[in-house]
Protein backbone atom coordinates (compact mmCIF):
# COMPACT_ATOMS: atom_id res chain seq x y z
CA UNK A 1 0.00 0.00 0.00
CA UNK A 2 2.97 2.16 -1.07
CA UNK A 3 0.82 4.04 -3.77
CA UNK A 4 -0.44 6.28 -0.81
CA UNK A 5 2.16 8.27 1.06
CA UNK A 6 1.69 9.00 4.73
CA UNK A 7 2.06 12.68 4.22
CA UNK A 8 -0.57 12.18 0.93
CA UNK A 9 -3.02 11.03 3.12
CA UNK A 10 -2.81 13.79 6.06
CA UNK A 11 -2.48 16.06 2.94
CA UNK A 12 -5.76 15.13 2.12
CA UNK A 13 -7.63 14.66 5.04
CA UNK A 14 -6.78 18.17 5.61
CA UNK A 15 -8.67 19.20 2.43
CA UNK A 16 -11.91 16.77 3.86
CA UNK A 17 -12.08 18.67 7.18
CA UNK A 18 -11.44 22.14 5.47
CA UNK A 19 -14.14 21.44 3.29
CA UNK A 20 -16.55 19.91 5.59
CA UNK A 21 -15.95 23.05 7.72
CA UNK A 22 -16.66 25.01 4.33
CA UNK A 23 -20.11 23.59 4.11
CA UNK A 24 -21.40 24.16 7.56
CA UNK A 25 -22.98 27.60 7.20
CA UNK A 26 -24.44 26.34 3.93
CA UNK A 27 -25.95 23.58 6.00
CA UNK A 28 -27.53 25.90 8.46
CA UNK A 29 -28.80 27.89 5.64
CA UNK A 30 -30.36 24.94 4.22
CA UNK A 31 -31.54 24.37 7.76
CA UNK A 32 -29.78 20.62 7.88
CA UNK A 33 -28.64 21.36 10.94
CA UNK A 34 -28.74 24.67 13.35
CA UNK A 35 -31.78 25.90 11.69
CA UNK A 36 -30.65 29.23 10.74
CA UNK A 37 -29.97 30.34 14.28
CA UNK A 38 -28.00 33.40 13.98
CA UNK A 39 -26.17 32.99 17.13
CA UNK A 40 -24.46 30.39 16.21
CA UNK A 41 -23.13 32.17 12.91
CA UNK A 42 -21.13 34.12 15.59
CA UNK A 43 -20.07 31.31 17.30
CA UNK A 44 -18.60 29.47 14.78
CA UNK A 45 -16.80 32.45 13.75
CA UNK A 46 -15.56 32.77 17.30
CA UNK A 47 -14.38 29.63 17.37
CA UNK A 48 -12.09 30.25 13.86
CA UNK A 49 -10.87 33.51 15.08
CA UNK A 50 -9.80 31.62 18.72
CA UNK A 51 -8.41 28.71 16.71
CA UNK A 52 -5.90 31.27 15.20
CA UNK A 53 -5.08 32.87 18.55
CA UNK A 54 -4.47 29.76 19.96
CA UNK A 55 -2.39 28.37 16.98
CA UNK A 56 -0.34 31.44 17.81
CA UNK A 57 0.21 31.08 21.48
CA UNK A 58 0.59 27.52 20.53
CA UNK A 59 3.77 28.44 18.73
CA UNK A 60 5.08 30.40 21.63
CA UNK A 61 4.26 28.06 24.25
CA UNK A 62 3.69 24.44 22.22
CA UNK A 63 6.76 24.55 20.32
CA UNK A 64 9.64 27.26 21.76
CA UNK A 65 8.48 26.18 25.62
CA UNK A 66 8.16 29.33 26.72
CA UNK A 67 5.05 30.37 28.84
CA UNK A 68 2.73 33.49 28.13
CA UNK A 69 -0.13 35.05 30.46
CA UNK A 70 -0.43 38.00 28.33
CA UNK A 71 -1.50 36.86 25.10
CA UNK A 72 -4.28 39.00 25.26
CA UNK A 73 -2.67 41.95 25.08
CA UNK A 74 -1.70 40.87 21.76
CA UNK A 75 -4.92 40.26 21.26
CA UNK A 76 -5.67 43.83 21.98
CA UNK A 77 -3.48 45.45 20.16
CA UNK A 78 -4.47 43.24 17.38
CA UNK A 79 -8.51 45.02 17.88
CA UNK A 80 -7.36 48.11 18.69
CA UNK A 81 -4.62 48.52 16.00
CA UNK A 82 -7.06 47.33 13.08
CA UNK A 83 -10.02 49.35 14.57
CA UNK A 84 -8.13 53.00 14.96
CA UNK A 85 -6.68 52.36 11.66
CA UNK A 86 -9.88 51.91 9.55
CA UNK A 87 -12.42 53.28 11.94
CA UNK A 88 -14.01 56.94 10.50
CA UNK A 89 -14.45 58.85 13.53
CA UNK A 90 -11.45 57.33 15.50
CA UNK A 91 -8.02 56.73 15.59
CA UNK A 92 -6.54 57.78 12.40
CA UNK A 93 -9.37 59.68 11.37
CA UNK A 94 -8.80 62.03 14.62
CA UNK A 95 -5.21 63.13 13.16
CA UNK A 96 -7.33 63.72 9.75
CA UNK A 97 -5.81 60.75 8.18
CA UNK A 98 -8.18 58.78 6.15
CA UNK A 99 -8.73 55.27 7.34
CA UNK A 100 -7.83 52.34 5.37
CA UNK A 101 -9.95 49.39 4.24
CA UNK A 102 -10.46 47.23 7.23
CA UNK A 103 -8.21 44.23 5.35
CA UNK A 104 -5.35 46.12 5.19
CA UNK A 105 -5.84 47.29 8.71
CA UNK A 106 -6.22 43.66 9.76
CA UNK A 107 -2.50 43.10 8.40
CA UNK A 108 -1.45 45.98 9.79
CA UNK A 109 -2.47 45.13 13.25
CA UNK A 110 -0.99 42.08 12.70
CA UNK A 111 2.24 43.06 11.85
CA UNK A 112 2.06 46.13 14.93
CA UNK A 113 1.82 42.92 17.46
CA UNK A 114 4.59 40.99 15.68
CA UNK A 115 6.69 44.09 16.33
CA UNK A 116 5.70 44.70 19.72
CA UNK A 117 5.76 40.89 20.44
CA UNK A 118 9.23 41.27 19.37
CA UNK A 119 10.42 44.29 21.68
CA UNK A 120 8.59 42.41 24.72
CA UNK A 121 10.78 39.40 23.98
CA UNK A 122 13.88 40.86 24.60
CA UNK A 123 13.48 41.39 28.20
CA UNK A 124 11.52 38.20 28.35
CA UNK A 125 14.24 35.87 26.36
CA UNK A 126 16.17 36.29 29.84
CA UNK A 127 13.27 35.39 31.71
CA UNK A 128 12.02 31.29 32.61
CA UNK A 129 8.96 29.70 34.19
CA UNK A 130 7.47 32.04 36.76
CA UNK A 131 9.43 35.08 35.54
CA UNK A 132 8.14 34.82 32.53
CA UNK A 133 4.76 34.39 33.47
CA UNK A 134 4.60 37.50 35.66
CA UNK A 135 6.24 39.53 32.70
CA UNK A 136 3.48 38.53 30.47
CA UNK A 137 0.98 39.18 33.42
CA UNK A 138 2.59 42.76 33.70
CA UNK A 139 2.28 43.45 29.16
CA UNK A 140 -1.16 42.18 29.58
CA UNK A 141 -2.03 44.59 31.77
CA UNK A 142 0.15 47.59 30.87
CA UNK A 143 -2.31 47.23 27.60
CA UNK A 144 -5.13 47.06 29.47
CA UNK A 145 -4.60 50.06 31.54
CA UNK A 146 -3.07 51.57 28.22
CA UNK A 147 -6.24 51.47 25.92
CA UNK A 148 -8.43 52.27 29.05
CA UNK A 149 -6.65 55.07 29.93
CA UNK A 150 -6.50 57.51 26.63
CA UNK A 151 -9.82 57.81 26.34
CA UNK A 152 -9.05 60.52 23.73
CA UNK A 153 -7.54 57.88 21.10
CA UNK A 154 -9.40 54.50 22.24
CA UNK A 155 -13.13 55.95 23.99
CA UNK A 156 -11.45 54.38 27.64
CA UNK A 157 -14.21 52.22 29.15
CA UNK A 158 -16.53 53.22 27.06
CA UNK A 159 -15.18 51.36 24.22
CA UNK A 160 -15.84 52.10 20.36
CA UNK A 161 -18.65 51.32 18.46
CA UNK A 162 -19.19 51.76 14.83
CA UNK A 163 -16.19 49.20 13.44
CA UNK A 164 -16.30 49.22 10.04
CA UNK A 165 -17.12 45.81 8.34
CA UNK A 166 -14.85 44.60 5.82
CA UNK A 167 -15.09 44.66 1.86
CA UNK A 168 -13.04 43.02 -0.80
CA UNK A 169 -13.59 43.65 -4.43
CA UNK A 170 -17.38 45.28 -2.88
CA UNK A 171 -18.11 41.92 -1.35
CA UNK A 172 -19.67 42.51 2.17
CA UNK A 173 -18.40 40.50 4.98
CA UNK A 174 -20.28 41.44 7.44
CA UNK A 175 -21.89 39.15 9.94
CA UNK A 176 -25.29 41.69 9.90
CA UNK A 177 -25.99 41.26 6.37
CA UNK A 178 -24.97 38.06 4.77
CA UNK A 179 -24.50 35.76 7.54
CA UNK A 180 -21.94 33.96 7.03
CA UNK A 181 -19.54 35.85 4.40
CA UNK A 182 -17.69 36.21 7.22
CA UNK A 183 -17.15 32.53 8.17
CA UNK A 184 -15.54 32.31 5.13
CA UNK A 185 -13.16 34.89 5.76
CA UNK A 186 -12.26 33.61 9.37
CA UNK A 187 -11.74 30.21 7.80
CA UNK A 188 -9.33 31.34 4.78
CA UNK A 189 -7.24 33.42 7.60
CA UNK A 190 -7.31 30.44 9.91
CA UNK A 191 -6.19 28.22 6.67
CA UNK A 192 -3.34 30.30 5.42
CA UNK A 193 -2.01 30.42 9.10
CA UNK A 194 -2.28 26.96 9.97
CA UNK A 195 -0.27 26.33 6.75
CA UNK A 196 2.23 28.70 7.52
CA UNK A 197 2.19 27.47 11.34
CA UNK A 198 3.02 23.68 9.53
CA UNK A 199 6.05 24.72 7.30
CA UNK A 200 7.77 26.75 9.86
CA UNK A 201 7.49 23.71 12.74
CA UNK A 202 8.87 21.72 9.78
CA UNK A 203 11.60 23.89 8.97
CA UNK A 204 15.20 24.56 10.44
CA UNK A 205 13.75 27.70 11.95
CA UNK A 206 11.27 25.61 13.67
CA UNK A 207 13.45 22.89 14.72
CA UNK A 208 15.54 25.72 16.39
CA UNK A 209 12.54 26.43 18.49
CA UNK A 210 11.78 22.84 19.13
CA UNK A 211 15.75 22.31 20.49
CA UNK A 212 14.91 25.28 22.80
CA UNK A 213 11.70 23.96 24.05
CA UNK A 214 13.72 20.27 24.42
CA UNK A 215 16.97 21.53 26.06
CA UNK A 216 18.04 25.12 26.08
CA UNK A 217 21.72 24.20 26.65
CA UNK A 218 21.66 21.54 23.70
CA UNK A 219 19.85 24.15 21.50
CA UNK A 220 23.08 26.79 22.42
CA UNK A 221 25.78 24.08 21.89
CA UNK A 222 23.91 23.56 18.57
CA UNK A 223 24.48 27.09 16.70
CA UNK A 224 20.73 27.74 18.24
CA UNK A 225 20.82 31.58 19.10
CA UNK A 226 18.73 31.61 22.17
CA UNK A 227 17.55 35.40 22.04
CA UNK A 228 17.15 35.69 18.28
CA UNK A 229 15.26 32.07 17.96
CA UNK A 230 12.65 33.75 21.18
CA UNK A 231 12.33 36.78 19.46
CA UNK A 232 11.23 35.46 16.32
CA UNK A 233 8.90 32.86 18.37
CA UNK A 234 7.17 35.91 19.98
CA UNK A 235 6.82 38.10 17.27
CA UNK A 236 5.15 35.15 15.03
CA UNK A 237 2.98 34.39 17.89
CA UNK A 238 2.14 37.55 18.62
CA UNK A 239 1.23 38.02 14.61
CA UNK A 240 -1.80 35.19 14.84
CA UNK A 241 -2.96 36.42 18.09
CA UNK A 242 -2.97 40.17 16.62
CA UNK A 243 -4.68 38.95 13.70
CA UNK A 244 -7.36 37.12 15.80
CA UNK A 245 -8.14 40.16 17.89
CA UNK A 246 -8.53 42.36 14.62
CA UNK A 247 -10.71 39.53 13.12
CA UNK A 248 -12.88 39.67 16.47
CA UNK A 249 -13.32 43.31 16.44
CA UNK A 250 -14.29 43.90 12.86
CA UNK A 251 -16.76 40.89 13.66
CA UNK A 252 -18.32 41.95 17.17
CA UNK A 253 -18.21 45.52 15.83
CA UNK A 254 -17.93 46.92 19.35
CA UNK A 255 -14.78 46.88 21.25
CA UNK A 256 -13.54 48.07 25.10
CA UNK A 257 -10.89 46.78 27.54
CA UNK A 258 -12.92 44.73 28.88
CA UNK A 259 -12.46 42.28 26.52
CA UNK A 260 -8.73 41.96 27.05
CA UNK A 261 -8.61 41.30 30.54
CA UNK A 262 -6.67 38.93 32.33
CA UNK A 263 -8.71 36.30 32.29
CA UNK A 264 -8.28 36.17 28.43
CA UNK A 265 -5.54 35.08 28.41
CA UNK A 266 -5.68 32.38 30.47
CA UNK A 267 -8.84 31.36 28.42
CA UNK A 268 -6.24 31.06 25.60
CA UNK A 269 -3.87 28.95 27.67
CA UNK A 270 -6.69 26.66 28.83
CA UNK A 271 -7.73 25.98 25.21
CA UNK A 272 -3.75 25.06 23.84
CA UNK A 273 -3.25 22.76 27.12
CA UNK A 274 -7.37 21.34 26.38
CA UNK A 275 -6.44 20.92 22.74
CA UNK A 276 -2.81 19.79 22.79
CA UNK A 277 -0.31 22.02 22.48
CA UNK A 278 2.81 21.32 20.01
CA UNK A 279 0.71 20.22 17.00
CA UNK A 280 -1.38 21.43 14.37
CA UNK A 281 -5.15 20.34 15.20
CA UNK A 282 -4.81 20.41 18.78
CA UNK A 283 -5.71 24.04 19.37
CA UNK A 284 -8.75 23.91 16.80
CA UNK A 285 -9.92 21.25 18.86
CA UNK A 286 -9.40 23.25 22.24
CA UNK A 287 -10.89 26.18 20.80
CA UNK A 288 -14.32 24.62 19.53
CA UNK A 289 -14.71 22.70 22.66
CA UNK A 290 -13.46 25.36 25.19
CA UNK A 291 -15.53 27.70 23.13
CA UNK A 292 -18.55 25.66 23.50
CA UNK A 293 -18.50 24.91 27.05
CA UNK A 294 -18.28 28.51 28.14
CA UNK A 295 -21.63 29.50 25.85
CA UNK A 296 -23.43 26.30 26.31
CA UNK A 297 -23.31 26.53 30.06
CA UNK A 298 -23.84 30.14 29.87
CA UNK A 299 -27.28 29.48 32.21
CA UNK A 300 -24.73 28.22 35.01
CA UNK A 301 -23.26 31.92 34.96
CA UNK A 302 -19.80 31.42 36.97
CA UNK A 303 -20.03 28.21 38.09
CA UNK A 304 -19.03 26.91 34.62
CA UNK A 305 -15.43 27.81 35.21
CA UNK A 306 -15.68 25.30 38.09
CA UNK A 307 -16.83 22.94 35.45
CA UNK A 308 -14.11 23.17 32.95
CA UNK A 309 -11.83 23.74 35.87
CA UNK A 310 -12.68 20.33 36.85
CA UNK A 311 -12.21 18.80 33.91
CA UNK A 312 -9.01 20.68 32.78
CA UNK A 313 -7.26 19.73 35.74
CA UNK A 314 -8.53 15.95 34.95
CA UNK A 315 -7.51 16.29 31.58
CA UNK A 316 -4.10 17.32 32.62
CA UNK A 317 -3.94 14.67 35.17
CA UNK A 318 -5.00 12.09 32.94
CA UNK A 319 -4.30 13.24 29.35
CA UNK A 320 -1.39 15.83 29.91
CA UNK A 321 -1.23 16.04 25.99
CA UNK A 322 -4.82 17.26 25.45
CA UNK A 323 -7.42 15.77 23.44
CA UNK A 324 -5.47 15.73 20.38
CA UNK A 325 -3.20 13.25 22.46
CA UNK A 326 -6.25 11.39 22.95
CA UNK A 327 -6.74 10.82 19.45
CA UNK A 328 -2.63 10.52 18.60
CA UNK A 329 -3.16 6.73 21.17
CA UNK A 330 -5.76 5.98 19.11
CA UNK A 331 -4.34 6.14 16.05
CA UNK A 332 -1.18 4.71 16.80
CA UNK A 333 -2.90 2.21 18.71
CA UNK A 334 -4.62 1.10 15.44
CA UNK A 335 -1.58 1.50 13.36
CA UNK A 336 0.22 -0.84 15.27
CA UNK A 337 -2.39 -3.41 15.28
CA UNK A 338 -2.60 -2.71 11.53
CA UNK A 339 1.03 -2.81 11.56
CA UNK A 340 0.97 -6.30 13.14
CA UNK A 341 -1.34 -7.55 10.52
CA UNK A 342 0.90 -6.87 7.86
CA UNK A 343 4.14 -8.37 9.06
CA UNK A 344 5.56 -4.92 9.78
CA UNK A 345 8.58 -5.94 11.83
CA UNK A 346 9.63 -2.42 12.74
CA UNK A 347 9.57 -1.21 16.33
CA UNK B 1 48.81 27.33 13.08
CA UNK B 2 47.59 25.43 16.27
CA UNK B 3 44.15 24.26 16.25
CA UNK B 4 43.12 25.53 19.11
CA UNK B 5 45.78 27.80 21.38
CA UNK B 6 44.66 28.40 25.13
CA UNK B 7 46.76 31.34 26.82
CA UNK B 8 46.66 31.78 30.35
CA UNK B 9 43.16 30.96 30.62
CA UNK B 10 42.00 31.69 34.38
CA UNK B 11 38.54 31.48 35.59
CA UNK B 12 37.69 33.23 39.69
CA UNK B 13 34.59 31.96 40.47
CA UNK B 14 34.55 34.59 43.50
CA UNK B 15 37.29 33.65 45.17
CA UNK B 16 38.24 30.32 43.66
CA UNK B 17 40.65 30.12 41.20
CA UNK B 18 38.71 27.12 39.28
CA UNK B 19 41.28 27.52 36.59
CA UNK B 20 44.58 29.49 37.16
CA UNK B 21 47.14 30.60 34.46
CA UNK B 22 46.34 27.53 31.78
CA UNK B 23 47.94 27.09 28.59
CA UNK B 24 48.32 24.70 26.27
CA UNK B 25 47.78 24.03 22.38
CA UNK B 26 46.46 21.15 20.19
CA UNK B 27 47.79 20.71 16.60
CA UNK B 28 45.31 19.93 13.58
CA UNK B 29 44.31 16.46 13.36
CA UNK B 30 45.06 15.82 17.42
CA UNK B 31 43.23 13.74 20.05
CA UNK B 32 44.12 15.57 23.25
CA UNK B 33 43.36 14.69 26.22
CA UNK B 34 42.54 16.92 29.60
CA UNK B 35 43.01 15.08 32.68
CA UNK B 36 42.90 15.67 36.40
CA UNK B 37 41.58 14.56 39.86
CA UNK B 38 38.24 15.29 40.74
CA UNK B 39 37.21 19.13 40.73
CA UNK B 40 41.03 19.49 38.66
CA UNK B 41 39.12 22.42 36.58
CA UNK B 42 38.81 20.39 33.47
CA UNK B 43 34.89 20.50 32.77
CA UNK B 44 35.31 24.26 33.87
CA UNK B 45 37.68 24.79 30.86
CA UNK B 46 36.05 23.05 28.55
CA UNK B 47 33.43 25.09 28.92
CA UNK B 48 35.68 27.96 28.46
CA UNK B 49 36.22 26.66 25.57
CA UNK B 50 32.78 25.65 23.95
CA UNK B 51 31.19 29.39 25.29
CA UNK B 52 29.13 28.15 28.63
CA UNK B 53 31.64 30.43 30.35
CA UNK B 54 33.85 33.66 29.91
CA UNK B 55 36.86 33.77 31.34
CA UNK B 56 38.26 36.05 33.83
CA UNK B 57 41.59 36.73 31.90
CA UNK B 58 43.42 34.90 29.40
CA UNK B 59 42.57 34.04 25.70
CA UNK B 60 41.62 31.23 23.50
CA UNK B 61 42.05 30.93 19.96
CA UNK B 62 40.83 28.55 17.39
CA UNK B 63 42.81 28.74 14.00
CA UNK B 64 44.14 32.00 14.97
CA UNK B 65 40.92 33.41 15.49
CA UNK B 66 40.21 34.87 19.01
CA UNK B 67 37.09 32.77 20.73
CA UNK B 68 36.90 33.44 24.50
CA UNK B 69 34.24 34.70 25.88
CA UNK B 70 31.76 34.04 22.73
CA UNK B 71 28.35 32.38 23.25
CA UNK B 72 28.15 28.73 22.31
CA UNK B 73 25.61 29.36 19.70
CA UNK B 74 28.96 31.59 18.02
CA UNK B 75 31.57 29.04 18.31
CA UNK B 76 29.43 26.07 16.55
CA UNK B 77 28.99 28.05 13.84
CA UNK B 78 32.81 28.70 13.94
CA UNK B 79 33.51 25.15 14.08
CA UNK B 80 33.44 23.83 17.54
CA UNK B 81 30.83 20.97 18.72
CA UNK B 82 30.45 19.42 21.89
CA UNK B 83 28.80 16.83 24.06
CA UNK B 84 27.87 17.21 27.70
CA UNK B 85 29.06 15.75 30.80
CA UNK B 86 25.25 14.98 32.26
CA UNK B 87 23.35 13.81 28.27
CA UNK B 88 21.88 16.52 26.94
CA UNK B 89 19.31 15.81 24.01
CA UNK B 90 16.35 16.70 22.91
CA UNK B 91 14.70 14.00 24.42
CA UNK B 92 11.25 13.89 23.02
CA UNK B 93 11.71 14.38 19.18
CA UNK B 94 13.22 11.57 16.86
CA UNK B 95 17.06 10.72 16.25
CA UNK B 96 17.01 12.23 12.76
CA UNK B 97 15.29 15.37 14.16
CA UNK B 98 18.01 15.58 16.94
CA UNK B 99 20.48 15.18 14.06
CA UNK B 100 18.79 17.97 12.03
CA UNK B 101 18.91 20.33 14.84
CA UNK B 102 22.65 19.45 14.95
CA UNK B 103 23.14 20.96 11.58
CA UNK B 104 21.51 24.18 12.58
CA UNK B 105 24.87 25.99 11.89
CA UNK B 106 25.36 24.46 8.31
CA UNK B 107 21.71 24.96 6.42
CA UNK B 108 20.70 28.61 5.48
CA UNK B 109 16.90 28.47 5.50
CA UNK B 110 15.73 31.97 7.02
CA UNK B 111 12.50 32.72 7.81
CA UNK B 112 11.16 33.03 4.30
CA UNK B 113 12.32 30.24 3.58
CA UNK B 114 10.79 28.63 6.31
CA UNK B 115 7.36 29.91 6.10
CA UNK B 116 6.67 29.85 1.97
CA UNK B 117 8.54 26.26 1.56
CA UNK B 118 10.39 27.61 -1.50
CA UNK B 119 12.04 25.09 -4.28
CA UNK B 120 15.36 25.30 -2.34
CA UNK B 121 14.10 24.40 1.37
CA UNK B 122 13.05 21.07 -0.58
CA UNK B 123 16.25 20.68 -1.59
CA UNK B 124 18.29 21.31 1.28
CA UNK B 125 15.83 19.21 3.47
CA UNK B 126 16.48 16.66 1.57
CA UNK B 127 20.38 16.91 1.88
CA UNK B 128 20.29 17.74 4.93
CA UNK B 129 18.10 14.27 5.69
CA UNK B 130 20.58 12.17 3.39
CA UNK B 131 23.71 13.71 5.80
CA UNK B 132 21.93 12.76 8.89
CA UNK B 133 21.45 9.43 8.09
CA UNK B 134 24.64 9.13 6.69
CA UNK B 135 26.12 10.13 10.12
CA UNK B 136 23.91 8.25 12.13
CA UNK B 137 25.86 5.59 10.43
CA UNK B 138 28.59 6.36 11.12
CA UNK B 139 28.18 6.12 14.52
CA UNK B 140 25.74 3.01 13.94
CA UNK B 141 22.55 4.03 14.95
CA UNK B 142 21.20 4.08 11.92
CA UNK B 143 18.15 1.48 12.38
CA UNK B 144 17.05 3.80 15.04
CA UNK B 145 16.38 7.08 13.19
CA UNK B 146 12.69 6.56 14.02
CA UNK B 147 12.56 6.13 17.49
CA UNK B 148 12.31 8.79 20.31
CA UNK B 149 15.53 10.58 21.96
CA UNK B 150 14.65 8.76 25.50
CA UNK B 151 14.00 5.52 24.35
CA UNK B 152 17.66 4.63 23.30
CA UNK B 153 19.80 3.22 26.46
CA UNK B 154 22.48 4.97 27.85
CA UNK B 155 25.21 3.99 25.56
CA UNK B 156 23.57 4.78 22.50
CA UNK B 157 22.71 8.31 23.99
CA UNK B 158 26.09 9.06 24.52
CA UNK B 159 26.46 7.78 20.58
CA UNK B 160 23.74 10.27 19.43
CA UNK B 161 25.26 13.79 21.76
CA UNK B 162 28.39 12.85 19.32
CA UNK B 163 26.41 12.28 16.19
CA UNK B 164 24.51 15.34 16.90
CA UNK B 165 27.76 17.49 17.42
CA UNK B 166 29.46 15.90 14.37
CA UNK B 167 26.22 17.20 12.28
CA UNK B 168 27.61 20.80 12.79
CA UNK B 169 30.58 19.41 10.56
CA UNK B 170 33.08 20.58 13.36
CA UNK B 171 36.82 21.74 13.05
CA UNK B 172 37.17 20.47 16.51
CA UNK B 173 35.53 18.54 18.68
CA UNK B 174 34.89 18.45 22.06
CA UNK B 175 34.23 15.26 24.28
CA UNK B 176 33.37 15.90 27.88
CA UNK B 177 33.55 12.13 29.69
CA UNK B 178 32.74 10.35 26.58
CA UNK B 179 33.04 6.99 28.26
CA UNK B 180 31.29 7.71 31.18
CA UNK B 181 29.07 4.87 32.03
CA UNK B 182 29.56 2.99 29.30
CA UNK B 183 31.03 -0.64 29.57
CA UNK B 184 34.50 -2.60 28.58
CA UNK B 185 32.51 -3.26 24.80
CA UNK B 186 30.83 0.11 24.22
CA UNK B 187 33.89 2.37 25.30
CA UNK B 188 35.94 0.07 22.63
CA UNK B 189 33.51 0.71 20.16
CA UNK B 190 33.75 4.16 21.12
CA UNK B 191 37.57 4.50 21.22
CA UNK B 192 37.56 2.99 17.88
CA UNK B 193 34.68 5.94 16.96
CA UNK B 194 36.69 8.42 18.22
CA UNK B 195 39.79 7.35 16.04
CA UNK B 196 37.61 7.30 13.39
CA UNK B 197 36.47 10.97 13.87
CA UNK B 198 40.28 11.99 13.54
CA UNK B 199 40.47 10.38 10.23
CA UNK B 200 37.70 12.73 8.99
CA UNK B 201 39.95 15.60 9.61
CA UNK B 202 38.30 16.36 13.06
CA UNK B 203 40.32 17.49 15.90
CA UNK B 204 39.25 16.27 19.07
CA UNK B 205 39.98 17.37 22.48
CA UNK B 206 38.85 14.93 25.03
CA UNK B 207 37.80 15.44 28.99
CA UNK B 208 38.04 12.03 30.25
CA UNK B 209 38.19 10.21 33.99
CA UNK B 210 38.88 6.62 32.48
CA UNK B 211 42.74 6.30 32.53
CA UNK B 212 42.74 3.43 30.32
CA UNK B 213 41.21 5.33 27.92
CA UNK B 214 42.36 7.96 27.80
CA UNK B 215 45.99 6.77 27.38
CA UNK B 216 44.40 4.37 24.52
CA UNK B 217 43.22 6.72 21.98
CA UNK B 218 45.35 10.73 22.70
CA UNK B 219 48.34 11.64 21.37
CA UNK B 220 48.97 14.01 23.85
CA UNK B 221 47.52 15.03 27.66
CA UNK B 222 47.43 17.98 29.40
CA UNK B 223 47.10 16.89 33.62
CA UNK B 224 45.06 19.25 35.80
CA UNK B 225 45.39 19.91 39.24
CA UNK B 226 43.37 22.53 41.42
CA UNK B 227 43.16 24.53 38.14
CA UNK B 228 46.71 24.40 37.33
CA UNK B 229 48.66 22.62 34.45
CA UNK B 230 51.29 20.29 36.10
CA UNK B 231 52.04 18.11 33.14
CA UNK B 232 52.01 17.98 29.83
CA UNK B 233 52.92 15.17 27.18
CA UNK B 234 52.68 11.75 25.58
CA UNK B 235 50.29 9.41 27.54
CA UNK B 236 53.65 7.76 28.62
CA UNK B 237 55.86 11.21 29.43
CA UNK B 238 52.57 11.45 31.54
CA UNK B 239 52.24 8.34 33.03
CA UNK B 240 55.79 8.66 34.34
CA UNK B 241 55.62 11.78 36.13
CA UNK B 242 56.30 11.91 39.89
CA UNK B 243 53.70 15.24 39.99
CA UNK B 244 50.69 13.38 38.08
CA UNK B 245 51.30 10.14 40.17
CA UNK B 246 51.50 12.28 43.22
CA UNK B 247 48.14 14.24 42.46
CA UNK B 248 46.69 10.74 41.66
CA UNK B 249 47.69 8.50 44.21
CA UNK B 250 48.90 10.90 46.87
CA UNK B 251 52.65 11.31 48.19
CA UNK B 252 54.37 8.02 49.23
CA UNK B 253 55.98 9.20 52.63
Amino acid sequence: MKFISQKNIKKLSAAVILGLVALVPFMMEKNIIFRQNKYFYVLICLIGIYSIATSGLDILFGYTGQISFGHAGFFCIGAYGSVLLSHKSWGIALLGVSPLPPIVSILIAGLIAAVIGALLAVPASKLVFHFLSLLTIAFNQIMLLFVANFPQLTNGYVGITGIPMIQIFGIDFSTRKSKFMYFYLVLFFLAVLLILKQNLVHSRVGRGLIAIRENTMAANGCGVNLKKYKIISFAISAFYVGIAGALYAHMIGFISPDTFVQNTSVIFITMLLFGGSGNLVGPVLGAMVITFIQEGFQALANYRMLIYGTVLLLLILYQPTGIAGFGKNISSRLRKLGGAHNGDARS
Amino acid sequence: MAMLEVENLTIDFSGLKAVDDLSFSIEKGEIFGLIGPNGAGKTTTFNMISGTFKPTSGKVFLEGRRIDGNYMYQNNQLGIARTYQNINLFKNITILENILIGQHSRLSCGLFSALFHPPKYYKEEKKAVEKARNILEFVGLKQKEDSIASALSYGEQRLLEIARALASDPTLLLLDEPAAGMNPTEKESLANLVTRIRERGITVLLVEHDMKFVMGITERICVLNYGKRIALGTPAEVQANPEVIEAYLGRGD
